[in-house]
């Protein structure tokens, strides 16, 4: 494996957790493997990781993105990914304020509904 | 302007965000509009999300332009936003991170389109991207 990918897997588990992504990695099969690379070079090796920009301060954009695009899943993949890159709850609440005014309100209610199911879930496991 | 002073409170942090010269002009521009627009669009958002006192204003900025950029189509709003994260203290070098972050997550077009308006921004302030 090239070392552009080795860096991606060390900067994507450090955000998603080594569980999620050694999932995905050991799960790919022979349609997603090639993609799971690539993606893996391009977002987490590329991109990820980078200087100048914090790991929280990514994570905050890539949050008010998705919440924008309506992408669910990664929505709470990486809700959990910006609490583990050190963003507080109070943080991420400002940031949906943003987000329902700028994108609009199901923008907001839509990420505050999944923030909240993915903060009860913490809870409840610990 | 408004009872519960939530407009003047809107331009207060407009200033901050913006300098007094184009926290005026974009009061007068949106007013000659619709003051009645103006007062509700201003107090909710730089009255009240923007002044909520967790995130930083660099904070709000990066978040901002990322809801901006993807929702593509506000090319004038996003330019004005970036003036906006530039005051706030993002570096032009930070912008460029943040318009990469937004070209992976938001899709390549909505990244070149951020590119070029950050592009137009920094040159308006006499500098270059790097």
């Amino acid at each position: 494996m090239s070392e552009l990918f080795e860096r991606g897997l060390a900067n994507r588990k450090a955000t998603l957790g080594e569980e999620y992504v050694a999932k995905a990695i050991e799960g790919a099969t022979g349609f997603t493997r090639d993609f799971q690379r690539v993606m893996t070079e391009y977002c987490w090796g590329a991109c990820w990781g980078r200087e100048a920009l914090t790991p929280r301060e990514r994570s905050l954009i890539v949050l008010a993105i998705l919440g924008t695009l309506g992408r669910s899943e990664e929505f709470a993949l990486h809700f959990r990914g910006a609490l583990r890159n050190g963003a507080t709850e109070e943080d991420l609440q400002d940031l949906l304020f943003h987000v329902m005014v700028y994108a609009g309100v199901p923008a907001g209610v839509e990420g505050f509904r999944i923030g909240r199911r993915v903060l009860d879930e913490q809870a409840g496991a610990s | 302007m408004t009872a519960d002073g939530r407009y003047e409170a809107a331009l207060e942090t407009l200033r901050e965000l913006q300098g007094e010269e184009v926290t005026a002009e974009m009061a007068e521009q949106m007013g000659a509009i619709s003051p009645r627009f103006r007062d509700w669009a201003f107090s909710v958002s730089y009255g009240e999300v923007y002044r909520r006192g967790v995130l930083s204003l660099r904070d709000r900025q990066l978040v901002t332009l990322g809801v901006v950029a993807v929702l593509g189509g506000c090319e004038s709003q996003l330019k004005r936003h970036m003036h906006a994260a530039l005051n706030a203290g993002l570096t032009p070098e930070e912008l460029v991170e943040a318009v990469i972050q937004i070209t992976v997550y938001g899709g390549a077009p909505r990244g070149s389109n951020a590119i070029r308006a950050a592009a137009d921004v920094v040159r308006e302030r006499g500098e270059r991207l790097p």
